[in-house]
């Protein structure tokens, strides 16, 4: 009898995490992986110039000026709020996993493509804060990485968000000591990102987050190098030990 | 930007505390700390405090606000032409939390901004090397970040007034579940080529400069190297099919392709190899679908070294349970056999003939063929003292 094959990790990954924003509400976005610089970085209030730009390696295309890799899932951002704009709402939650590209050396904690996780909930003004943001990425980490684990923000720059901040995790890995884990970035979405997506910041506003995928599945499952996801190998796929849940 | 606790020390008449405890000030409130070496700080200056974090006193004035310590020899070259008006009620509502009055007076005096208050706005201007105070949201966050982060609640959010979309992740997924049923093992590979229609400008690989215009080399290369490690993670008669779902970028635009190493026989003669799946109407197909979900236990790091195959095959009396077998053969063959697998048995005049693949494999070289002998031989002698006849 023939057995049944594998999922790749980082597909288990994603429907573990697609469901645990799913009870929160949110929806899954997807765009193009091959990005125009606005919806890249201008639209994202990195206009060409701002130093925010040089935070981030860029793929770029030979004689097309306007086309990068997307450095981010943050992109998908961007257009999901020009669809609200046209489509005259006023409140969305989303997340937006896919690949995002890098030009970084790669080494077993880099590579120049990886997996990202960005979310993202607007809604009327007054009524989502950073508050939201904490307590939806707590309830997020405790569900997927246990209930002992624990999130604390420190200040960061992001230039599409403000306040900006850093989010670290508390998470012990079974017979290891616990210890804190940088492992999103996230805020307030910037009026400018609110304004140029087609909506009025004086009437909307949210949080925004995101983070890389192969870190998070890193700690969770002690893989020692992230090179291994994109091999093709599947001797890394037959890695782990599987369970059906039904 | 390397600064010590004596180049802060400078610009303070009170005694400051200890580098452990800057560090910790600095972290939580303003700036990332790369390193701590002896007395020594390298602070990673946010982007946009460039215009006055660039020099010590820069840093000290910050550090005398977070600390809320007086700073030596204060000389004010006045505040910026932006004025940020905001209220109370504002900040609060963009950091969730309920800061009183007094709180965010206290805070933005210790940044020494100029504030005059007209009746609930606060009219708050920045000393003059701060060019990054332009708008309301970012008062708030001088007050989230001084007051400290830690009293921001964790507030969950009401539940979702929109309905849920996850139609077309779904459709996805099930063609994946659908693969998984029939054997089909997914892998992951790169996105850059050698060849392609899309060419990269500054490529990391200069040998692959391009994006890839179809699954189908990856694939391929993926699938002979696959065959090669079968015996490893799969059972002696399962063939090894493999596929990935993932973005191509032809010259007429990318897509999202699913590509196999075979088709599917269950699919019907009509479906290929491949498909489209940014055409194709999976919103339909995954609207009411559930994905599978698995729990995965962690990684078990495997060997680089080559492994050896061995394959056995003996008579047993009816009635002989398999496991009985396998636990003779592995009380015999040591820590070097990482994967045992019945792959055959038939019956005749009140025998059983079963067959085993043995693998063998060891994490810290690369094991011989006389060694693996002798192992067999100990397997051998240990099934035959059962009675067992060895094939």
């Amino acid at each position: 009898m023939i057995q049944k094959g594998r999922l790749h990790p980082i597909s288990i990954a994603i429907r573990e995490i697609a469901d645990i924003f799913a009870h929160m509400g949110f929806g899954i976005a997807y765009g193009p992986e091959l990005e125009d610089d606005f919806h890249n970085f201008t639209g994202l209030n990195i206009p060409p110039n701002h130093p925010a730009r040089g935070m981030q390696d860029t793929f770029w295309v030979k004689d097309q000026r306007d086309s990068v890799l997307r450095t981010h899932t943050t992109s998908v951002s961007v257009r999901e709020l020009e669809k609200l704009a046209k489509s005259g709402g006023t409140s969305l939650r989303r997340i937006m996993p896919g690949k995002v590209f890098r030009n970084e050396a790669t080494d077993s904690t880099h590579e120049a493509q990886f997996y990202q996780i960005d979310g993202f909930v607007v809604g009327p003004t007054g009524s989502v804060s950073l508050a939201h943001l904490k307590g939806t990425l707590t309830r997020f980490y405790r569900e997927y990485l246990g209930a002992d684990a624990k999130i604390r923000f420190r200040p960061s720059f992001f230039g599409f968000t403000e306040p900006s901040v850093e989010v670290d995790v508390w998470f012990q890995a079974p017979g290891k000591e616990g210890r804190w884990l940088e492992m999103s970035g996230g805020g307030m979405f910037h009026p400018n990102v609110i304004r140029d997506a087609g909506l009025n910041p004086k009437n909307i506003g949210g949080f925004a987050f995101g983070g890389g995928l192969e870190r998070l599945l890193m700690v969770k499952y002690g893989i020692p190098d992230v090179r291994l996801f994109y091999s093709g190998d599947i001797r890394f796929v037959y890695g782990f030990d599987e369970k059906k849940l039904v | 930007m390397k600064i010590s606790r004596n180049d802060l020390q400078k610009y303070f008449a009170v005694p400051l505390p200890s580098t452990a405890t800057i560090a910790d000030a600095f972290t939580f409130h303003c700036f990332e700390i790369e390193e701590v070496e002896g007395d020594v700080l390298d602070i990673k200056v946010l982007t946009n405090r460039a215009a006055d974090c660039s020099s010590e006193a820069g840093i000290a004035a910050e550090l005398s606000a977070i600390l809320d310590l007086p700073f030596k020899n204060e000389s004010m070259d006045g505040f910026s032409d932006t004025v940020v008006e905001v209220s109370l009620l504002r900040i609060n509502e963009i950091l969730g939390a309920s800061f009183s009055e007094g709180e965010v007076e206290d805070v933005l005096r210790r940044l020494h901004f100029r504030v005059e208050k007209n009746g609930n706005i606060f009219r708050v201007a920045a000393p003059l090397p701060r060019t990054d105070i332009v708008i309301p949201e970012d008062v708030a966050e001088e007050v989230g970040r001084i007051l400290g982060y830690d009293l921001v609640p964790a507030t969950e959010l009401p539940p979702a007034s929109e309905i849920l979309d996850q139609s077309r992740y779904r459709g996805i997924e099930r063609m994946k579940d659908q693969l998984v049923e029939q054997g089909f093992i997914e892998v992951s590979t790169q996105s850059f080529a050698k060849n392609g229609d899309i060419i990269l400008a500054n490529p990391l690989d200069k040998t692959k400069p391009a994006l890839r215009t179809s699954l189908e080399e990856n694939l391929h290369n993926a699938l002979d190297r696959a065959k090669q490690y079968a015996p490893l993670v799969l059972p002696p008669k399962q063939p090894v099919k493999l596929f990935e779902v993932g973005t191509v970028f032809p010259e007429e635009g990318e897509y999202l392709e699913l590509r196999m190493t075979e088709r599917v026989k269950e699919w019907g003669d009509a479906v290929g190899v491949s498909d489209n799946l940014s055409v194709a109407k999976l919103e339909d197909y995954g609207k009411d679908y559930m994905p599978v979900q698995y729990t995965l236990g962690a990684y078990k790091q495997f060997s680089v070294y080559p492994f050896i195959t061995r394959d056995i095959a003996l008579w047993v009396p009816s009635g002989t349970e398999v496991s009985v077998i396998e636990s003779i053969i592995r009380e015999n063959a040591g820590e070097f056999l990482v994967r045992l697998d019945q792959f055959d048995h038939f019956e005749k005049e009140g025998r059983v003939s079963y067959a085993f693949r043995l693998v063998f494999q060891s994490m810290e070289r690369t094991l011989t063929d006389e060694e693996v002998g002798i192992i067999m031989a100990n397997i051998t002698a240990g099934l035959s003292v059962k009675g067992y006849e060895i094939r």
